[in-house]
Formats: structure tokens, sequence, C-alpha cells
């Protein structure tokens, strides 16, 4: 039987999308369609981010560690940072089980 | 901020989101756009026998598969912005006529810039069909422009059950 392998997130690390992805904002959400295998295949998986998971994604491409997101969305939001990174750190697991987002260096 | 709200869902196509016709174009051409082929499900009887209504297709650029005489394509119909996945059955010049298999009339003539794709492979209930994308196509073309697949389907219809699976069988080896 495959074990499933454990993917943590950390605040410290920076995280990108891949770039075989196809992102399309849909009534305000976000739909999230990975290029596997040079095609894009509707019948197979995609995946769809709330709004507010959006305004994390939007933040991404910006190079920031988890834990400064974190911070700007707290301030935006005016929400618990405690709960913010939590929320946080389980998308960003999320993503990074499904290979929608790879860690990279902040160069 | 719930945790409700950040998590994302995943979904499997067709069941938990609906897909658009201007959503599935845009998609499409942001596949192509990546040089990526494109799967999804069509809806419809315009192409049967050929392509019938849930059968999966997947779609190639045209830069990989060049849009030629009998290819069903995914296209846009200028008047009404409609995504039609149909038969090229004629070309005048830069121009294409396309057409179901399955309807009476052609659409109308499209530019090269209204084809998003060709269809390049098909499935039906998890099983490949190839009959219809091969050289064969290129006839199928000219009865279906010349209003003569009809005639074709009812005299099939009157062929007996068991020598229509050896004609299929014959033809698809």
């Amino acid at each position: 039987m495959p074990v499933e392998e454990e993917i943590k997130a950390t605040l410290d690390t920076v995280y990108s999308p891949l770039e075989d992805l196809v992102v399309k904002e849909v009534h305000g959400e976000l739909l999230l369609i990975p290029v596997k295998a040079g095609k894009i295949d509707l019948e197979s998986e995609f995946f769809k981010i709330s709004e507010t998971g959006k305004a994390l994604w939007d933040k991404l491409g910006d190079k920031k560690t988890l834990k400064e997101i974190s911070q700007e969305l707290s301030l935006e939001y005016d929400a618990d940072l405690e709960l913010i990174e939590r929320d946080i750190l389980g998308l960003i697991e999320e993503l990074l089980k499904r290979r929608i987002l790879v860690a990279v260096s902040r160069d | 901020m719930q945790s409700a709200e950040i998590k994302p869902d995943s979904c499997q196509g067709g069941q938990e989101f609906s897909f658009s016709g201007a959503l599935t174009i845009e998609l499409m051409q942001a596949a192509f756009s990546k040089g990526a082929r494109f799967r999804f499900q069509v809806k419809g009887f315009s192409m049967a026998p050929f392509i019938n209504d849930s059968d999966i297709v997947t779609l190639s650029p045209l830069c990989l598969s060049p849009a030629g005489l009998g290819k069903p394509v995914a296209c846009i119909i200028p008047v009404d912005k409609r995504l039609v996945v149909h038969r090229i059955v004629a070309r005048k010049k830069n121009r294409y006529l396309i057409k179901g298999d399955n309807c009476s009339t052609p659409d109308c003539l499209i530019l090269n810039q209204d084809i998003l794709g060709s269809v390049t492979s098909l499935q039906r209930q998890n099983k490949n069909i190839s009959f219809g994308l091969g050289f064969e196509r290129i006839a199928i073309a000219f009865l279906s422009r010349n209003g003569l697949l009809p005639l074709l389907y009812s005299l099939w219809d009157r062929i007996p059950k068991l020598l229509r699976i050896f004609i299929k069988c014959r033809i698809l080896l």
C-alpha cells in the first residue's frame, strides 16, 4: 500500500505557483487547472479556491514568506494573526500536495 | 477568516462545477497558448454518430494539428459566439465551411482565426474511438456536405446487426 508523503509548509518559506497552471477567476473564485502531461483535462481533477483564498493567491507572486503574507492579510481583514497563519498553512500544504505550488528561494 | 473559507475545493469535472461555453472557450485558449491539449466532455447529438453526446474529446492546438478537410474542430460561430465541435466539410480559400454530421445544413463559413483546435482523439465509455478521425474523414466530409450521410444511416439500419458488427470490425482493424 503506497504511503502518502507528509508535506509540511512553513511560515518562513516563499512559495510560488507552478508555471504549468491555468488560473481563471470565475464569480470571485479562482479555478486552478494544472497542465499534466501536456494536457488540460476538465474531466480530471481541478481546484477552486474561495474569494478569501484568492487574496492569499494574489500575494504568492510577490515572493513573500507566508509570515509576511499572513501579517498583511491580518491587517487587511482585521483578523487574528494566528488564525490566518493556521488557515494559510492548511491551504498551502493542500496545494503543495496537489503539486500546484513549489517552494522557491527569494532571489 | 474561517478555516473553511480558505481551503481549496477539489472538483471532479462536471460534477460540482459547470463550465459555461464562454468559460470553456477561455480555458481552451489558455491551454492552447501554453501549447497544451484540452480534454473535455461534449454535449449534444449534432455530430452523431461519429461524436456522441457525453463523448470525451481531446483537442490539439492548430500548431500541432492544423485544420484540414474532414477534421472535426472546435470553433466559435461568429454570429452568436457559440462554441461548437463540428466538421470542416469544405475549404474555400482561407475560409472553412463547418457542419455537424447530424445536421441538415452547414453552420457557416468561418475564418482560420475562429477555429480553436482540432479533435485528435475521442473516448466513448472509456474506450478510444478512432473512426471518423483518420483519412476516412475526407469521405465523411464529402458525404456530409452533399447531404448523403442520412441516406447512409438509413441503409446502415437495414443491414442485419451481425453484419454491421462484422463491417465495423473490418473498418476499425
